[in-house]
């Protein structure tokens, strides 16, 4: 400025080359700070990654539900042995002999579905429809009793209480059953009205029920309940028609004895739980 | 802000900055702790600032942290100590021999108001010019005038008392 060097020409000079220092310079005070100094992480996610995990999620819930749904349990019972299968509903099931019982535990709540062979008696708990799958149908309930035989060529379902739907594999329309009624679709259709309830779900209590039944039936019957083997070879003896009922006898032998009772005829032991029907000799 | 945006306010700023600071207080290692201290909290209040603000911006954060510090471990007069002046790297030989005259500046410029010395150090020391300084203090040209020519009066009459 105009006032300024005229008594110190050197001034504005002088001071020009003087110059302030530091102990840490500029660069210094940079490292320090420069840990700091960071753009914060953006993180870029892609469309394609969140399709990705989106897909992945669903997958895994897929899975999940197959898991649960695939979960199966299964309850098979030997000739001679009876069972009771309690299921997550509190619905019951007594499992004949020689049956076996399927279901999913885990995919329960979302549909009350058991599959069945051989034969049962069902007592469901109310709530959801209610169905048992079989080779030759199927059999729909809300909550009641009743009893499904699905047996190798004999398919048989027996309502007790409450309202039974059932639908044959082969058949397309489904019939309806009330309490007392008994249908049969295999070997021969048969709709009927039951007397006696305790002809067809007697064996749940371990009663034997015979109505006029052919003796090799009874036979048939015993090899079920008790295992073991009862043959008859001679026609006449295989026709013959055996009516009773009666708690079933410990063994197998005892509840032969029964019909030794009952008709002229002798048991012959051939041992290891094989018995041969005889006409008695006159 | 980006990084880079910051990293080059930095470059530009860092030193100016801190001699300002100087200026006001004398001491370098207050000087560049405060000065540190500005350009963290620029930082972390980047999103608020927009970049043509910046310069005024920071002389009076810097200006306003030296007197929070001043107010905190109260120095009712601030006393400056020492001003320490060095020749720079480029300083011609003629005036490596004027040691006695760097003392007189010295005591001269310790001898003159905060608000003067500052401006004038700028002034000559920085080579800014008023606009500048103006600028950057966000004061009137005019009032960096009037602290150069009072500070140059009394420069001029200490400089005469050492007989130069």
């Amino acid at each position: 400025m105009k006032f300024d060097t005229e008594h110190m020409p050197d001034e504005q000079t002088f001071m020009k080359y003087l110059t302030v220092s530091f102990d840490q310079s500029q660069d210094d005070v940079w490292n320090n700070i420069a840990p700091e100094i960071e753009e914060p992480v953006v993180r870029r996610i892609s469309w394609q990654r969140i399709t990705l995990t989106m897909a992945a999620c669903i997958l895994l819930l897929i899975a999940c539900g197959v898991g649960l749904r695939s979960f199966t349990r299964t309850t098979t019972t030997q000739v001679g042995l009876h069972k009771i299968v309690g299921l997550p509903d509190g619905s019951q099931v007594i499992l004949n002999a020689d049956s076996r019982l399927e279901f999913k535990p885990f995919w329960w709540w979302m549909e009350r579905r058991a599959y069945l062979e051989g034969e049962g008696y069902f007592e469901v708990a109310e709530g959801k429809k209610f169905t048992i799958s079989t080779r030759q149908g199927e059999v729909s309930v809300l909550g009641t009793s009743f009893d499904v035989k699905s047996r190798t060529n004999e398919f048989q379902v027996y309502c007790t209480s409450g309202k039974v739907e059932v639908k044959g594999t082969a058949q397309p329309e489904s019939f309806i059953l009330t309490p007392g009624m008994k249908l049969r679709l295999e070997p021969e259709f048969e709709q009927s009205n039951v007397e006696e309830e305790v002809s067809v779900i007697a064996w749940k209590d371990d009663i034997f029920f015979f109505a006029s039944t052919p003796l090799y039936k009874v036979a048939e019957e015993f090899e079920l309940q008790y295992g073991g083997k009862v043959s008859i070879e001679d026609q006449q003896l295989r026709a013959y028609r055996f009516q009773a009922k009666f708690q079933a006898p410990a063994s197998l032998r005892q509840a032969l004895h029964v019909l030794e009772l009952t008709f002229d005829i002798e048991v012959e032991e051939k041992g290891d739980n094989h018995y041969n029907l005889l006409r008695k000799k006159p | 802000m980006t990084p880079a945006e910051f990293k080059s306010y930095y470059d530009q700023f860092f030193d100016p900055v801190r001699r300002y600071l100087y200026f006001r207080s004398g001491d370098p290692d207050l000087s560049t702790d405060i000065c540190q201290e500005v350009f963290l909290s620029v930082w972390e209040k980047r999103d608020r600032f927009k970049s043509f603000q910046i310069k005024p911006l920071l002389y009076k954060m810097a200006g306003d942290k030296l007197n929070s510090h001043y107010r905190r471990i109260k120095v009712r007069e601030r006393h400056l100590e020492s001003l320490k002046l060095d020749f720079s790297p480029d300083c011609p030989d003629q005036f490596l021999q004027h040691k006695e005259l760097k003392q007189a500046y010295e005591a001269a410029l310790m001898a003159l108001p905060e608000k003067q010395r500052t401006v004038y150090l700028m002034n000559r020391l920085e080579e800014l010019t008023y606009r500048e300084i103006a600028e950057r203090l966000d004061l009137s040209q005019k009032a960096i005038e009037k602290r150069m020519r009072l500070a140059l009066t009394t420069i001029k009459g200490k400089l005469k008392q050492h007989e130069i």
